[in-house]
């Protein structure tokens, strides 16, 4: 809803969904989508259109309990999110192997160029796929947001309820562990996957 | 290329989606805010309990998020009159009602049109495709206003279904077409019970779980005339039943409304909140009490067609 100074902030609207709850829908229509997106990324389109559901009840059963010092309600609603995504283990490691069997589009000219880079890229998805479900969950929790969801340290640490400085070690080692499952790959594959690292 | 910059790029592919896909989430939220508004009013009834919408379709969380919804003893609710005795007789009268319905088999490519009425005057609209591979069409307010919004159910063909609202790209996922019309369905009001009760491992207990799925034939698909019969036969054996005169539907409309008493193992027998309606006069089912009315009811070619 929109102020004289600009848009109010998701703090002011949570605030305000105490008195009338109908304002939460402005926080849903607001950050619904990226929410969706995020789950779609970790479980898969059909959980994710249940589990964005999910995570935005809990959020309006929670909405009293939230602090209202942080203006940005995305590392809280990525919490609660990301919550529900440990509930999908199994779905997780799945659909990261059904993301890598999905032949990648690329943008080489020529057939050849398209084929192999296609292979390339589908080789490669299959090694990330495989070294992201070795990655312990915590550690998977910190890599993701930063790098899919493109949240700054602190705000991960807002959302996972963690020191930043925790942030920091996950991150450290969920990518040590990232390129040498990537680095492995290039000793036991040809030469087309080495040219990364 | 870094390995976080690799893991951008296994990320991207997944895009995000429009309002249409995530009306479904936003009516469940639209839902849980509409309860709490209810449970501040002065006389507000118990906070209801959302049976959770696990893998269904975008139809049936659109229509479960905003009409089944039995709560236990509700305040304010007319004070059931008449046993199951009664009970019975007018299930059997809706039963004789349904038969008297005129029976065309539905063609495949055509779609059930069931148009609801609810207190306030949400109005909810649905063509649902008959076989679940054409796209089907749901009217309902967005959230938190009247405004109407269209959602398209988009259709299962060959195992995929287009992604809606995603640019227009033509993204599809798998998928298992969803009918609104299943000719398989019991024609007996036995086979129509044990069917309903295969659902909660055969038996009875879970009456309201039953009841949803009730409403949800009633409100979501096409049952031909022996078939619907065979429900409201159904329906009139599962035990607990009691009538309520002079109740009104969502429109308003006056009728009979079917209910159940139910023992949840803790407390005496409490009263489901709710119940289907019917007309007195002709017994034709009318809605749920203080849900929705469903003001029309059938068979169109297209969406955006009514009867």
């Amino acid at each position: 809803m929109s102020s004289p100074g600009g848009v109010e902030n998701d703090a002011g609207i949570i605030g305000g969904s105490l008195d009338d709850p109908e304002r939460f829908s402005e926080i849903f229509d607001r950050h619904a989508p990226h929410i969706q997106r995020y789950l779609a990324r970790r479980l898969g389109r059909e959980i994710a259109d249940d589990l964005v559901g999910e995570t935005f009840l809990i959020a309006f059963g929670k909405r009293h309990r939230y602090d209202t010092k942080y203006p940005d309600a995305r590392p809280w609603l990525y919490g609660i999110a990301t919550t529900l995504v440990a509930q999908h283990r199994r779905e997780e490691a799945r659909e990261y192997r059904l993301r890598a069997a999905v032949p990648p589009q690329v943008a080489e000219e020529s057939h050849a160029e398209r084929v192999a880079a296609q292979v390339t890229a589908q080789a490669m998805n299959g090694m990330l796929a495989s070294a992201l479900a070795g990655i312990s969950q915590g550690d998977r929790d910190v890599l993701l947001l930063i790098a899919w969801e493109r949240l700054a340290y602190e705000e991960v640490a807002a959302a996972l309820a963690i020191p930043v400085g925790t942030v920091r070690s996950r991150l450290s080692r969920a990518r040590k562990k990232l390129r040498i499952a990537l680095g492995q790959a290039d000793n036991t594959t040809s030469g087309e996957v080495s040219n990364h690292g | 290329m870094d390995e976080l910059q690799l893991l951008r790029e296994f990320g991207e592919p997944v895009g995000l989606v429009g309002r249409d896909d995530l009306a479904p989430a936003r009516a469940r939220l639209f839902a849980a805010v509409s309860e709490e508004k209810t449970a501040r009013a002065p006389r507000g009834r118990k906070r209801l309990a959302w049976l959770g919408v696990t893998a269904v379709g975008l139809a049936a969380a659109i229509t479960a998020a905003v009409t089944l919804a039995p709560a236990d003893n509700p305040v304010g609710l007319p004070v059931p009159q008449a046993g199951a005795e009664e009970a019975v007789r007018v299930l059997h009268a809706a039963a004789a009602a349904a038969l008297r319905m005129p029976d065309t088999p539905p063609r495949p490519d055509q779609f059930v049109y069931i148009k609801q009425q609810s207190q306030g005057d949400y109005l909810y609209e649905g063509w649902f495709s008959i076989d679940g591979t054409h796209d089907g069409l749901i009217k309902m307010p967005a959230a938190g206003s009247k405004t109407s919004e269209e959602t398209v159910v988009a259709g299962c063909r060959d195992g995929k279904r287009v992604i809606i609202g995603k640019n227009d790209d033509g993204q599809t996922e798998n998928c298992t077409p969803e009918p609104a019309y299943d000719p398989s369905l019991p024609t007996d009001g036995d086979a129509m019970l044990a069917h309903l009760a295969a659902q909660y491992g055969g038996t009875l207990d879970n009456v309201n779980g039953i009841a949803k799925d009730v409403g949800g034939l009633l409100s979501m698909k096409y049952l031909r005339p022996d078939q619907r019969a065979a429900l409201f036969d159904a329906v009139a054996k599962i035990p607990g039943l009691v009538l309520t005169k002079n109740v009104k539907d969502g429109a308003g409309r006056v009728g009979d409304s079917i209910s159940w008493d139910v023992k949840d193992g803790k407390d005496s027998a409490h009263h489901l909140a709710g119940g289907f309606v019917f007309d007195p006069a002709t017994h034709t089912y009318l809605g749920w009490t203080h849900g929705e009315a469903q003001t029309a009811y059938g068979i169109v070619d297209r969406v955006h067609q009514v009867p």
